[in-house]
């Protein structure tokens, strides 16, 4: 732990890489140095730095999203870095990313939605809660979107998509019937099944 | 060679020097041990760096601590017994050699340098020279001839290398230049090396007695004829145009401010900072113009500065030696000037530049340098693949992600208008090519091989100066505004050479004089 306050940054970066490889749950101070890492090519350890943040990230998903809030000069790095252990994270970031985008992370939702993409099947409860219940109208758009990205797998949002053909937001109607035809292949194209 | 040696001053009572290997040897078991002890206690993430190398890196000092135990008992019980013993020379030279060839390998392999690393490999290089000082024991009768000559050479190789880099580091100090420059000097170092000569010609045009591209500099007295503008800046103002044909000359005539000139090549901002204080604020003008060229000032290697153990980086940093650095320029300049001397042009020169030494007003200019009217006489000042490969790489530092040294700009910029105190401090925001020429924008983008967001250096930038509430002129948008000629290009760029041609510094000077305004 002292080892996180050295002057070096090598060895600071090594303190973290350290911290986080022997106790990733304990890992949370940390992770500010293990990012710091991740672009600081004096230190000549960014491989190693994103690769344990991928071992480590899942048990520090709120701090990830944090960051990714807060650091809005970040490099694509280490804003890569992050997005690739909030992958890895699973379904179990779900929610606290789809948390994220309705709340404070809500000009992040390029990065997000890429990873909720990524993640796939388990995503998609989550997103259609933000395409149903969520008041800004741009964030039921972009929900639309991800579900129509996402194709059949988010087949079980069909109802929900369904439910926004009839909102008074022509963009939303459009992006949800355009999503109904990527989920539901056929329906709604001329010439479909 | 201990072996040879050792016949010879068998009969010799044990004086103070022959305790020298001995000495050495317990060093080194200390240094070994250290190593060892380092790496131990860093196992789980060197486990992490190194992997399986790792566990060959902590046998490899292991056994290295086990020569050094052996050869120090051999030499211990020789001691006691006034039996065979190492020559206190002997034993320094092959120390010098393996010192030498650890500082070898460890520039070529292990870089960057960090301590742990430095650490480690002293320790292997102790256990390395115990393994020599028992080889030497071991083979000694049956090989000492060969030895003897093996020692020598290599010792006066080792020799030779040391003092080539003490002797660059001593021509580096006595007469610094651009060659010899490396990454960690300091921003007043770095102008000093990079200034022009005073009185230097450029397109019939001396250089002031400052070393700047420039009439001669006077300070800022009352009642003098118009408010006093220092431009600060790189290569740009220095420019590739005849003095009359510059923007800073241009705008003075359209504003009928004094700006006097200070630019310097290959800076950036930490030196422009530097510059402010040293030479701008004495000359008490009424306002600074730092030139910010998007292309390299946002991606400078300042970081050495604050880094730990300053004295071991600069003797291990591969670009610090300049042993590694200076070859490596060398073959650089020398591969410029073939294909230059193929196309009959100077190397890293501008068209013309060195061609006319008389002093010429704007139409002589115009006259001996007919190109500055039509860019399709210019000539290229880099090749095709140097031009190219560094325009993708300025893409990739600045548009790929925030520029790496977004940071030390931002603090150079607020410490200069700290510094500067009631006296404005004005930003020029300079785009690069790539950001105004369409057809090498689409070749860089295609070379870089990822994504690259052409504006992004230029959105942060005058976002962060806004909220400072630095003034500042970004060109790009005026640039942009050029009508491209029947080519499709704006041609505001000299010919494969990354600075404005008379058309740009037309354009420029144009929109200074209406910024100033």
């Amino acid at each position: 732990m002292g080892d996180l306050e050295s002057p070096d940054p090598f060895v600071r970066s090594l303190a973290a890489i350290g911290l986080c490889v022997q106790s990733p749950a304990h890992a949370e101070p940390a992770l500010p140095e293990l990012l710091r890492t991740i672009d600081s090519a004096h230190v000549g350890l960014e491989r190693e730095a994103a690769r344990v943040l991928i071992h480590v990230g899942p048990l520090h998903v709120p701090q990830l999203l944090a960051t990714l809030v807060v650091e809005e000069l970040m490099s694509d790095d280490r804003r890569g870095a992050i997005k690739n252990a909030l992958l890895a994270a699973g379904p179990a970031a779900v929610t606290p990313i789809v948390k994220c985008m309705r709340g404070p992370g809500r000009f992040l939702v390029g990065d997000l939605g890429d990873v909720l993409l990524r993640i796939g099947a388990p995503a998609v409860p989550d997103i259609v809660g933000m395409l149903v219940e969520e008041p800004d109208v741009r964030l039921k758009n972009f929900a639309a979107f991800l579900l129509g990205q996402m194709g059949p797998v988010a087949r079980s949002a069909l109802p929900a998509l369904k439910g926004a053909t009839s909102s008074t937001d022509a963009d939303l109607v459009r992006a949800a019937s355009a999503a109904i035809a990527r989920v539901q292949p056929g329906h709604g194209r001329p010439g479909g099944r | 060679m201990g072996k040879i040696k050792t016949h010879q001053t068998s009969n010799r009572l044990p004086g103070r020097a022959s305790l020298l290997t001995p000495v050495l040897l317990v060093l080194g078991m200390g240094i070994g041990v250290r190593a060892l002890m380092l790496a131990l206690s860093h196992r789980v993430p060197l486990l992490v760096i190194l992997g399986p190398r790792f566990h060959m890196t902590a046998v490899g000092l292991a056994v290295g601590l086990l020569l050094l135990l052996r050869a120090s008992i051999f030499e211990l019980r020789e001691l006691r017994d006034g039996g065979a013993r190492s020559s206190s020379a002997a034993s320094l030279r092959s120390v010098f050699v393996v010192a030498i060839l650890g500082w070898l390998l460890f520039l070529w392999l292990i870089q960057p340098f960090q301590r742990i690393w430095f650490d480690m490999v002293l320790g292997g290089a102790a256990g390395a020279w115990a393994g020599l000082l028992l080889i030497q024991r071991a083979r000694g009768e049956r090989h000492a001839r060969l030895l003897r000559w093996i020692d020598i050479l290599a010792f006066g190789i080792c020799a030779a290398l040391l003092s080539l880099e003490l002797g660059l580091r001593l021509w580096a100090t006595v007469r610094p230049a651009p060659l010899n420059a490396t990454v960690g000097a300091g921003p007043g170092e770095l102008v000093r090396r990079f200034r022009c000569d005073p009185g230097q010609v450029r397109f019939g045009f001396a250089c002031n007695s400052r070393g700047f591209y420039d009439t001669e500099f006077y300070r800022n007295e009352p009642g003098d004829d118009g408010p006093l503008i220092v431009a600060i800046g790189d290569s740009f103002n220095v420019g590739t145009v005849p003095h009359a044909w510059h923007f800073t000359s241009i705008c003075e005539e359209l504003t009928g401010a004094r700006i006097y000139n200070m630019g310097v090549p290959g800076i950036g901002p930490p030196e422009y900072l530097s510059l402010l204080v040293d030479e701008a604020l004495p000359m008490d003008p009424d306002l600074i113009l730092i030139g910010v060229f998007i292309g390299n000032d946002l991606d400078i290697d300042e970081y050495l500065a604050d880094l730990p153990d300053a004295a071991l980086r600069s003797w291990f940093q591969r670009d610090q030696v300049l042993l590694s650095v200076i070859p490596e320029r060398m073959s650089r300049i020398a591969v410029e000037r073939l294909r230059a001397e193929r196309r009959g042009a100077d190397v890293g020169t501008v068209q013309g530049e060195r061609s006319v030494v008389e002093s010429m007003d704007r139409d002589e200019a115009a006259a001996a340098f007919p190109w500055l009217t039509d860019t399709g006489l210019e000539e290229a000042t880099l090749s095709e693949d140097a031009f190219y490969r560094l325009e993708t790489e300025r893409a990739l530092a600045t548009c790929a992600q925030v520029p790496p040294s977004f940071d030390v700009f931002c603090e150079a910029m607020l410490a200069a208008r700290r510094a500067a105190g009631d006296t404005p401090v004005h930003v020029m925001l300079i785009p690069d090519e790539f950001q105004v020429e369409d057809d090498l924008w689409m070749r860089v983008t295609e070379s870089a091989g990822r994504e690259l967001d052409r504006n992004r250096p230029q959105d942060l930038l005058t976002a962060w100066l806004g909220q400072q509430g630095i003034p500042y002129l970004d060109l790009l948008p005026v640039l942009r505004r050029v009508d491209p000629q029947p080519d499709g290009r704006r041609h505001l760029y000299h010919a494969l050479d990354t600075h404005f041609n008379a058309r740009g510094n037309q354009v420029t000077a144009e929109a200074l004089a209406e910024f100033l305004d």
